[in-house]
């Protein structure tokens, strides 16, 4: 059983000029200790379906208008707020794209390590501080002891998403969600940042869904990728062999758009023609195909469904890259 | 050697903050030659922004000087200052920022041509659509506003504005940095179309090296309000000397399987605050391969090959 | 970026199609405009229902409303008519409201912008300015510039436009400092764009939209600024206003009290009125609201 199982997802947001269906159809599931990556574009829905697992797109103004979240067997879209508390921070954490407002500002980092300990865990005040401290080392906070008592306004951004991550790890969550963990950061700091995700995954065992717009950061963090195009997975696999030969003509051309050190200086760059459609009126059909290069009669009469393509890979396209000779040769 | 289009002689800018003073641009000297595209790249806080703001006249240096086509803009009358904004014009980060949301786009376009009275009603119209049209914009968005447009339609409208007066050169500030990377990619090829039909110069400024790389003949790298390395472009991207720019090339996340096997260089640490900057070498406290004298003596930009640099080490 | 921001980014225009029908919707403001049309029609209609110089004794002192078809609304201690008066008051009202508001919008906002647009020691001379105006009660501030020159119209418009500008002033100011340094404002700079135009064309239409909600509550301030001058003997003595008949109708509060209910319940359906019409224009033009 996979540690989380999201099935046929929808969320909706009702808007004065209609339904945006930001959400519409999303399976995705993650195995213990797996980094699955959600990657797209603004507005193809992944901050929506990592908001949809832990419910909190009410409180942005969105409805989960159906689908299912398993984690661990349990669906999340069922739960009574309570045992949904229970889960929130515990089992599940969360990291967000700009620390300094996901973070409290008139309380140090310490109190806000020892509340979120405190909250999931019944441990004395001095006990929580002390394991406060050795979160802070974990996360490589330079002169952890001292930082308890800093508030984050003092800190820079990258110590910031340190502590925020240490608050995420307080009571050791078996998946963390990172929504853009490291798109508010430096490169040399995002270098940093990542390094550490991905070392404290491997020493804690824990899953991660990491949502990104950035491919290089998949590649270099993530074991399996899902690309998100307005609202629905488009393809997913390892990141490996999804990278180098993508199947999806979507995923293709973002690809080929982001490779820009791979070109010549000064050449002209692939691009992907027209936008992303609107999510008040999506076509009836592919959501893509208006753009796409590939694109036949039949990708406009229905949405294709999601198709084996073997290795572990899916992609939901009527026409894919498939054979070898066609897909990107490995480097 | 043509005489330079833009010239930064010794730029210092310097900002009163709450503790003493923020050392944004210290001792900069840039040029740019006719038709030619200079990259800058730096980190959030390195001053590339600033230094866009200075040559764009938005505030006066502190000190040393910026010359446009010969003439001393610190120094210059309001009639010769104006005639260079004509001449220079700015690609903004944000599209949606950057544009007065209570005008129509066509306002937006035709506004600058009113400021600088160029042309009647009638021509003002046609040179807009004209423009729009070379942008790749249907005429009939001159009446719309800018939150009906997307981000890649507004950031051609920001080019499209930028490029209505004729200008010899254009700033483009994290011109793409807004933009999602499908969007992205059209906006780098309609830059790179205009320049070279134009014959434009250009001041090219990202965080991005390989967008930087992609668009500039040479290429700037700032640290803390210097610059540590220019060199030609292939130079720098296939020969970095100083350890900042082998950093931010190796720290620069890649979809490609050649890149995922380059050199790790890992910093350590934070950018240190520019308001006290460190002594000696700014980059020695994040440096892997400091040494003692990092510490102590600051490193000026001396040639070595076809690079400049300031490292005690290169 | 947070795939939260979903809808299109917020119309800003205030002159788009959509105020008024968000006005319409908005229940405070649908009301405050009803209101705002009735008293409007008053003024308007109103000398022709009852024409006549509203200080001409008519009829007999205190008739009672109703008594006498011909004064339907009674008549005063001098047995003036209270109708001829009500609608003077309305005229006299709106006038002064509308033209004192005028006037400290003008210079709250001439304050504002330099001191949010130049900043530095401009901006702290003119707060500081502005600081003194706010620290003197105001009303006190008015009743001494209309006592020092003669009570009439034009001091009382000015003293009550002198006395209420520092607060739009000061939201001016706000409006400035952050629309300075927006990139559509740094864009129109680098365009060449003079700093007059740039003030006019360009920031002033982003800043305007709260100060003309906050000038509808400024207008209802007024109103009663000046009906408590006139109630206090201080207004034009050749002007009837609500004040003057409520003034004039105080020693008689118990045997008549129609006298000063009638003048009162006008000022406040007025400053009513108004005050629901800059709530409602203040949750229309907010862009944070409108997103909802």
């Amino acid at each position: 059983m996979p540690l989380l199982e999201i099935r046929g997802l929808q969320t909706w947001f009702e808007t004065r000029a209609g339904t945006v269906k930001a959400v519409n159809g999303v399976d995705l599931s993650i195995e213990r200790g797996e980094t699955v990556a959600l990657v797209g574009e603004s507005g193809s829905g992944k901050s929506v379906t990592a908001y949809s697992v832990l419910r909190l797109i009410e409180a942005a103004g969105g409805r989960i208008a159906g689908g299912e979240v398993l984690f661990d067997g349990t669906d999340m879209l069922r739960l009574d707020l309570a045992s949904l508390r229970a889960v929130r921070g515990n089992r599940i954490a969360m990291i967000f794209q700009e620390p300094l407002s996901a973070l409290n500002p008139v309380q140090s980092i310490g109190t806000q390590i020892v509340e979120a300990l405190r909250l999931h865990r019944d441990i004395g005040l001095r006990a929580a501080r002390e394991r406060a401290v050795e979160l802070l080392e974990l996360v490589r906070m330079p002169s952890p002891r001292e930082r308890l008592e800093e508030y984050p306004h003092r800190l820079s951004g990258g110590m910031r998403q340190r502590a925020m991550i240490a608050i995420a790890l307080a009571c050791e969550p078996d998946l963390l969600i990172a929504d853009e963990p490291t798109t508010a950061l430096d490169v040399t700091t995002q270098a940093q940042i990542l390094d550490l995700l991905r070392e404290l995954q491997g020493r804690l065992g824990m899953a991660m869904l990491l949502i990104t717009h950035d491919l290089g950061v998949v590649a270099e963090t993530a074991d399996r990728v899902a690309v998100l195009y307005a609202g629905r997975v488009v393809e997913q696999g390892p990141v490996e062999t999804l990278f180098d030969a993508p199947a999806h003509p979507y995923t293709r051309g973002l690809l080929d758009a982001v490779r820009i050190e791979e070109l010549p200086p000064g050449s002209r760059l692939p691009e992907i023609p027209g936008m992303v459609p609107s999510l008040l009126a999506l076509p009836p059909g592919c959501a893509f195909a208006p753009r796409c290069p590939r694109a036949t009669p039949a990708c406009d009469a229905g949405p294709p469904a999601m198709r084996a393509g073997g290795e572990g890979r899916l992609h939901a396209c009527f026409n894919p890259w498939l054979s070898t000779v066609e897909g990107r040769v490995p480097a | 050697m043509t005489a330079p289009l833009l010239e930064m002689r010794r730029v210092v800018k310097h900002f009163p903050a709450n503790g003493g003073m923020v050392r944004a641009v210290d001792d900069v000297s840039l040029q740019v030659a006719p038709g030619e595209t200079l990259g800058l790249v730096g980190e959030s806080g390195c001053g590339k922004s600033t230094l866009a703001r200075l040559v764009m006249r938005l505030f006066p240096p502190s000190d040393g000087s910026i010359l446009f086509d010969g003439t001393d803009l610190t120094t210059a009358d309001r009639a010769a200052v104006a005639e260079y904004r004509s001449g220079l014009q700015m690609v903004f980060q944000d599209p949606f920022a950057s544009l007065n949301p209570r005008e129509t786009i066509g306002r937006i376009l035709e506004q600058p041509l009113v400021v600088h009275r160029r042309g009647g009603r009638a021509e003002r119209r046609d040179r807009v659509n004209a423009l729009l049209e070379r942008v790749g914009l249907r005429p009939e968005i001159a009446a719309r506003y800018p939150h009906e447009l997307s981000g890649g339609q507004r950031q051609r409208v920001g080019i499209a504005r930028a490029l209505i007066l004729h200008p010899r050169m254009i700033v483009c500030d994290e011109a793409v940095s807004a933009l999602d990377v499908s969007v992205r990619a059209q906006v780098l090829n309609l830059l790179l179309e205009l320049r070279a039909e134009l014959g434009l110069a250009a001041l090219f400024i990202s965080h991005d090296l390989a967008v930087v790389r992609h668009m500039s003949d040479r290429v700037a790298v700032m640290y803390l309000g210097e610059v540590v390395e220019q060199a030609d472009r292939d130079s720098l991207w296939d020969r970095p000397l100083h350890p900042y720019t082998r950093a931010l090339i190796a720290a620069t996340p890649s979809t490609s399987p050649a890149a995922r096997r380059r050199e790790r260089l890992m910093l350590q640490g934070d950018l240190p605050s520019p308001i006290d900057p460190p002594r000696g070498c700014r980059f020695h406290p994040r440096c892997p391969l400091a040494q003692p004298r990092c510490r102590e003596e600051a490193p000026a930009l001396r040639r070595v090959g076809a690079t400049e640099v300031a490292c005690h080490l290169a | 970026m947070s795939g939260i921001a979903l809808t299109a980014a917020p119309p800003a225009a205030s002159d788009s199609p959509g105020l008024l029908r968000r006005l319409a919707g908005n229940r405070s403001a649908a009301l405050g405009g009803v209101l705002l049309a009735l008293v409007l029609g008053f003024a308007v209609v109103g000398p022709l229902l009852w024409p006549g110089d509203p200080w001409e004794m008519v009829a007999a002192p205190m008739l009672w409303p109703g008594e006498d078809m011909a004064n339907p609304l009674g008549t005063d201690v001098m047995g003036r008519d209270l109708a001829t008066g009500l609608v003077s008051g309305a005229r006299v009202s709106l006038l002064i409201g509308l033209v004192a508001t005028l006037i400290a919008a003008t210079i709250g906002t001439l304050f504002g912008a330099l001191g949010g647009f130049y900043g530095g020691r401009t901006d702290a001379v003119l707060m500081r300015v502005t600081e003194l105006f706010q620290t003197v009660p105001t009303f006190v501030l008015a009743v001494v510039l209309v006592a020092v020159f003669r009570p009439s119209v034009t001091t009382a418009v000015l003293a009550i436009g002198i006395v209420s500008w520092p607060a739009t002033a000061r939201l001016v100011r706000a409006q400035f400092l952050v629309l300075r340094d927006r990139e559509f404002v740094l864009a129109a700079e680098t365009l060449g764009m003079s700093t007059p135009r740039l003030i006019l064309t360009q920031i002033l239409p982003n800043a305007l939209p709260p100060v003309i909600a906050m000038s509808t509550l400024t207008i209802a301030h007024a109103i009663q600024t000046e009906a408590a001058l006139s109630f206090l003997g201080l207004g034009d003595p050749n002007v009837m206003s609500w004040g003057t008949i409520i003034g004039g109708g105080r020693e008689q509060l118990t045997e008549a009290w129609y006298v000063c209910g009638l003048p009162g319940i006008a000022i406040i359906v007025t400053v009513l009125a108004f005050n629901l019409l800059g709530e409602g224009l203040n949750d229309a033009l907010n862009p944070h609201l409108q997103r909802r």
